[in-house]
């Protein structure tokens, strides 16, 4: 990582895996600066913060019917930055979802589950 | 039903995150059940499968894979458009949740 401190936004309206990513995230990079935000658009009113990374869940509206979903976010944020590599999350093994958001510029589509936190951890070591 | 040892594993045998973790589950959990209830009671079948999506991860985090699997069921019954299996398969991961909510307490009181 060359940044000192960088920052990470999680992007996902279920508290227990942002928390859970966090804390794993925490244990093996402690420097790393990391918010959460339970919509994609607090995250979009935070990116002048500019996050070395964004991990988004593809699912963003479950309990907000109002919220946008994570791939309009997606598109958002390459409009505002085309540079901020965004990790997409889903619990949805879809090939068509994946390819949905490899071409709208996310870096990588992780599927939601145990082996999740330890894929997303190398992503960001490799990413930033 | 439940087995936590991917709990455990994730949190090198820390009790606290491990009771943090149950309590923020068993904090969330009923409202989504609540939730496909209501999707239940109203046929609405495209936020039936929303919300057995969203809860879908962390049934998979608590090692309640029964409950998990009937999740994956409903999600691909609303797919298939085959709504007449929905009410059962509802009933039967809602009293998997019950028993696995009683069980999980459990556990946190023995953390």
């Amino acid at each position: 990582m060359s940044n000192q401190n960088p920052k990470v936004f999680i992007v996902d309206d279920e508290p227990l895996l942002s928390e859970m990513l966090t804390d794993y995230l925490l244990d093996h990079h402690p420097n790393l600066d990391i918010t959460s935000f339970p919509t994609g658009e607090d995250c979009l009113k935070n990116l002048n913060e500019n996050p070395a990374i964004i991990v988004l869940d593809y699912h963003l509206n479950s309990k907000e019917k109002d919220a946008a979903n994570g791939l309009d976010i997606l598109k958002e944020i390459k409009r505002k930055n085309r540079d901020i590599p965004v990790i997409m999350l889903s619990s949805q093994e879809s090939y068509t979802k994946a390819a949905q958001t490899i071409g709208v510029g996310a870096i990588h589509y992780v599927i939601k589950g145990q082996e999740a936190f330890e894929e997303i951890q190398k992503l960001i070591e490799a990413n930033i | 039903m439940i087995d936590l040892s991917f709990l455990e594993k994730f949190t090198n045998g820390n009790t606290s995150k491990m009771k943090r973790y149950i309590t923020m589950y068993l904090s969330t959990a009923p409202e989504i059940f609540e939730r496909m209830n209501e999707n239940i009671a109203q046929e609405n079948w495209s936020d039936l499968a929303i919300n057995a999506h969203s809860i879908k991860p962390q049934t998979d985090f608590m090692g309640i894979k029964s409950l998990k699997n009937i999740l994956i069921e409903i999600e691909d019954a609303v797919k298939n458009e085959e709504y007449e299996s929905l009410k059962v398969l509802y009933q039967k991961a809602y009293e998997i949740h019950k028993k696995s909510e009683i069980l999980l307490n459990d556990k946190q009181k023995q953390l």
